[in-house]
């Protein structure tokens, strides 16, 4: 009933174990269905939060400037496994994005908060209530990677766990530098996320 | 199953987007007239994707301008210019609203916005430097967010200096402790009201607004309105600005001072917003691919 990314979402080191042991989907089709379902997402709740409705003017063009965001997932997750050819390409962004059930529902879920607030709760929303739900996706979804660079990738268990972290290390500090900032030293990171906390905290 | 995920759950997100266009029209932009000025509507702090924490690119900002009725945009980003530059030029090829350049100078004891500049103006420097740097480049100097914790720096000198400051803003007005403060700080000094909603691609841009008079509908006239304070700004309950040009406003009837709707009414937005969130939900967790 359910789909692979609702299974790896509840039962990461099982559904992930399926996964490897099913024939080997791949081709193209493959490689980006998942990834635009990601950037389709994006652009659902970017125009949720902006117009308060689906309309295809602030869905469409949304889409096109966040792919940055799978891109640079697919590039971390190409410099971590282009020495283990266990699986074709397409097969491995496939199954590693299948592991993104929870940062979808969460954007889905913020998505509706704001679209059906009054923006009295807004500040609630975005400095309390997601703040909650992003530290519990992250260290979800950290244990979902785990899985998929073990089960899939077929990593040992020390190797799965820095392939996490350097896939994350990566792909948060391109995002966090096309989205919050252009000072790509320690202290201008550190700078933004200051004013960032200070701003929560207001 | 199969039904539900191959044809609901698309049919869905169809009649989603469907409904969510067909609603989603721009407000018409009122030609305004008083006593010999043209009265733009304004929001001189807009942020834009990228490098802004906001979602919508400076080109999508723009046109969502024009779709919320605004006249008049400074696009501000956090120390730098050339997003704001892409707005301009997008609008100017397009017949948009006008486009100010401007920049939100964000440094740790005070954020500052320029607004009609044509370079970048550092933060790393104090307040009056960065206020003297704004009006070299012929540009207004507004305190952004002047909340109590950035009074100490807002004193003496660079509030002599200061040209505008920001009295009514989103939060502040269904917060009333910010609201408060806010309406502290604009009492301290002889400023230009400002309603701005800093904006970051959440809600309805130009939630809060600003009246400009202008005496010609240029760059250069609102410029020289925001200097010379001829501005209107309203609260849900208050109302800013200069005294003549309120009392001017409230001879004709006022100006339109109720804040959007949201959640955005009527039954189509409605079905948009559940169909959609329903159908992308059903997207992730009923898809068949792999099965």
């Amino acid at each position: 009933m359910w789909s692979v990314d609702a299974w790896v979402l509840v039962r990461p080191a099982a559904a992930f174990q399926w996964l490897a042991a099913q024939p080997l989907s791949t081709g193209l089709r493959v490689a980006v269905r998942r990834p635009l379902l990601l950037t389709f997402v994006m652009g659902c709740i970017v125009s949720l939060a902006a117009a308060g409705t689906l309309t295809a003017r602030l869905v469409g063009p949304p889409m096109l400037y966040w792919a940055f965001i799978p891109i640079a997932e697919i590039l971390a997750l190409a410099a971590i496994v282009r020495r283990r050819g266990r699986l074709p390409f397409a097969a491995l962004i496939d199954g590693f994005f299948a592991g993104h059930a929870a940062w979808l529902l969460l954007l889905i879920a913020i998505g509706g908060l704001l679209a059906f607030s009054p923006p009295a709760l807004w500040w609630t929303i975005l400095t309390r209530v997601s703040l909650v739900g992003l530290a519990l996706v992250v260290v979800w979804s950290a244990y979902v990677d785990f899985c998929f660079f073990r089960h899939v990738v077929g990593a040992g268990r020390g190797a799965a766990l820095r392939d996490v972290v350097v896939h994350r290390a990566i792909t948060w500090l391109v995002v966090f530098s096309i989205f919050a900032t252009q000072e790509l030293t320690p202290w201008g990171l550190y700078r933004e996320v200051a004013e960032a906390i200070a701003e929560i905290l207001r | 199953m199969t039904l539900v995920s191959r044809f609901l759950v698309p049919s869905l997100l169809a009649g989603a987007l469907v409904a969510g266009t067909v609603m989603d029209r721009p407000r018409p932009r009122v030609p305004r007239m008083l006593g010999g000025y043209h009265v733009l509507a304004a929001d001189f702090h807009v942020h834009m994707f990228p490098l802004g924490w906001a979602t919508l690119a400076p080109w999508d900002t723009v046109i969502e301008a024009r779709y919320q009725g605004l006249d008049v945009i400074a696009l501000t980003p956090h120390n730098l210019i050339w997003p704001a530059r892409i707005g301009k030029w997008f609008s100017r090829v397009t017949g948009g609203p006008m486009v100010i350049v401007g920049e939100e100078i964000p440094a740790p004891d005070y954020h500052l916005l320029g607004i009609g500049l044509t370079e970048r103006v550092s933060y790393d420097q104090p307040l009056s430097g960065a206020i003297d740097d704004v009006h070299r480049q012929g540009g207004v100097a507004i305190a952004a967010h002047p909340y109590e914790n950035v009074w100490s720096t807002f004193q003496g000198e660079a509030l002599k200096k200061l040209d505008a400051a920001e009295v009514v803003r989103p939060e502040a007005q269904n917060v009333e402790r910010l609201g408060s403060q806010l309406r502290e700080f604009f009492s301290h000094a002889t400023l230009t009201a400002i309603g701005d909603s800093d904006y970051h691609g959440l809600g309805p841009l130009g939630y809060s607004r600003t009246y400009v008079f202008a005496r010609s509908v240029s760059e250069q006239g609102v410029i020289d309105a925001l200097r010379e304070g001829r501005t209107v700004v309203y609260d849900r309950t208050r109302v800013y600005g200069d005294p003549a040009l309120i009392q001017l406003a409230a001879d004709a009837g006022g100006l339109p001072s109720d804040v959007p709707a949201w959640p955005t009414p009527g039954a189509l937005s409605l079905f948009s917003r559940i169909a959609g969130l329903l159908s992308v939900a059903g997207f992730v967790l009923l898809n068949r691919w792999n099965r």
